[in-house]
């Protein structure tokens, strides 16, 4: 039997890159989404009314979109690995210090202000820019992967702070204990975050020579034509403006959706429960789609068209949210069932718009890195995601607004469902195979020739 | 200015749901349904998993390097 057999290579240190940056995501979404787990023991505490509490929340979103292109050049400037230690450092003391909370300025400072800021540190264009520097070949997929932290820290992190205050009866020993997770995080980030493949000696996708390819020949990598030193550059080009005006309709009919789906639902003759249910659903099938449509991207190509398919399909899945209730309660004949097309047109929303939610996270993420290059990607993807925060935020106040004049939400979902149809034509329109650098025409040199 | 006043409540107000208190009450119960578990229990499983986790991953990187004779980091 040969013992020549080639010694089995270790696993490619941007895995761990990537393990830690999910890892990181996870606890800082979960010590962002837990908030609501806290909105009732602290009303009932300091006789705080909804609207009071919901300041200090809705100070969070507006300034963590508005500082992300600051922190994404911050990030460009510093390499990422500081940035994103200190971000978690600080998240996770002021997640602990929330427990502290006596008054209703300390909450809106502390969580609004300082939180929002500790995040925009560890948001996911960052990680997924630096992750970016790790993967060529495989970026859309790690990006995608990178995406389901989002869920997974909703899923996990916010029954966790729940049982922990049941357990202690306390809502301050909760953020203090969500704190804690977050700081967990440090060590796991000391030990494999790391601004670029080139300071562990590696290169991108764990090649052993540059721009190695499967086939067994060297491809000298060729940049686009619009690879840019800096981001204001990239504001000049059309891809820049399509990407970012469909990730505006993104965040407008996402949002939507976290704000407004389950009074919705219950608006259509759902349960809390099911509505509860229906919703946590779509959160799952997040996980499923940014990691499907990741794979799918760097596998068979093409990904504006998977971005437009994912725009296309959450349209549909708008259309049909609308169109379903015409159909109302239909009886099968004879055998005595009925079939409530209110409750079935949530379930069918719920499964396409679950899968294309986060989708666009991977998607446009590694789309802007391939036409713009590495060098300014945290800038311009934390402008990009500006754009997904106004989306969201116009449509989360145009729906609560119309629905206060209409007592419908019928109107606010037509309308913002409608601009898919702009972002699936905003997608499509962009010249990938003439900007993106994975289409440009390599020089190949064969290694036998070499 | 009335109108102004009641368009920033209502904004603040149609803003600060994303959290949705509902969601969490119905996903404890479910949980509690299911498993049937006290929440210390569910607190230690939970937090053993996040700490499990990292701490695996970390061995399993460390393993790796002195396999390869490899310094855990260069």
């Amino acid at each position: 039997m040969s013992t020549n057999t080639p010694a089995k290579r270790p696993i490619f240190f941007g895995w761990y890159v990537v393990f830690a940056a999910v890892f990181i995501g996870f606890a800082a979404a979960g010590a962002r989404n837990g908030f609501g787990v806290f909105i009732d023991p602290m009303t009932e505490e300091f006789g705080w009314n909804r609207l009071i509490i919901s300041t200090a929340f809705s100070v969070g979103v507006l300034l963590n979109g508005v500082i992300q292109p600051f922190m994404g050049q911050l990030f460009d400037r510093t390499g990422g690995r500081n940035l994103v230690l200190f971000s978690a450092l600080a998240l996770g003391l002021i997640t602990m210090a929330l427990g502290f909370t006596m008054h209703i300025l300390f909450l809106i400072f502390v969580f609004g202000v300082m939180a929002s800021l500790a995040q925009g540190g560890l948001s996911l264009t960052n990680t997924s820019a630096l992750l970016s520097r790790w993967f060529q070949r495989k970026r859309a997929t790690v990006i995608g992967l990178n995406s389901t932290a989002l869920s997974l820290g909703g899923l996990v992190m916010v029954p966790f702070a729940y049982f922990l205050m049941t357990a202690t009866d306390s809502w301050r020993v909760a953020w203090v204990g969500l704190g804690a997770v977050v700081l967990i995080t440090l060590p796991v980030g000391w030990m494999f975050i790391r601004d670029n493949p080139a300071q562990m000696n590696l290169l991108p996708d764990g090649d052993e020579e540059p721009g190695q390819q499967n086939s067994g020949n060297q491809r000298e990598r060729v940049p686009g034509p619009l690879e840019v030193t800096s981001w204001r550059e990239s504001l000049r080009s059309w891809p820049f403006w399509q990407m970012s005006g469909a990730y505006f309709v993104c965040g407008a009919t996402t949002f939507i959706l976290s704000v407004h789906f389950i009074p919705y639902a219950m608006d259509r003759g759902a349960s809390g429960g099911q509505a509860a249910l229906i919703f946590a659903v779509m959160n799952g099938l997040n996980i499923v789609g940014a990691t499907a449509a990741g794979y799918l991207s760097d596998k068979v190509g093409g990904t504006k068209n998977w971005l437009t398919l994912v725009y296309v399909s959450r349209g549909l899945a708008y259309l049909l949210l609308l169109l379903t209730p015409l159909m109302g309660v239909m009886a099968i004949g004879g055998i005595g069932i009925t079939v409530n097309w209110n409750i079935i047109g949530l379930w069918i929303f719920a499964g396409i718009a679950g899968f294309s939610w986060v989708a666009t996270l991977p998607l446009t993420s590694s789309l802007t890195a391939e036409v713009y290059g590495l060098r300014a990607l945290g800038t311009i993807s934390g402008i990009s995601f500006l754009f997904h925060q106004v989306g969201g935020f116009v449509s989360v106040t145009l729906a609560g607004w119309l629905y206060d004049v209409t007592g419908s939400y019928t109107l606010p979902f037509a309308i913002i469902g409608s601009l898919l149809a702009l972002a699936a034509l905003s997608a499509f329109s962009i010249r990938e195979k003439k900007y993106s650098a994975r289409y440009q025409q390599p020089r190949t040199v064969w290694v036998a020739d070499a | 200015m009335p109108n102004l006043t009641q368009m920033l409540v209502s904004l603040l107000l149609h803003q600060g749901d994303a959290a949705d208190p509902e969601l969490i009450h119905w996903l404890k119960d479910q949980m509690d349904e299911i498993i049937g578990l006290g929440p210390w229990v569910m607190v230690s499983l939970m937090g053993a998993i996040v700490i499990a986790i990292p701490v695996a991953i970390g061995i399993l990187y460390v393993y790796q390097q002195r396999r390869h004779g490899s310094p855990p980091f260069p």
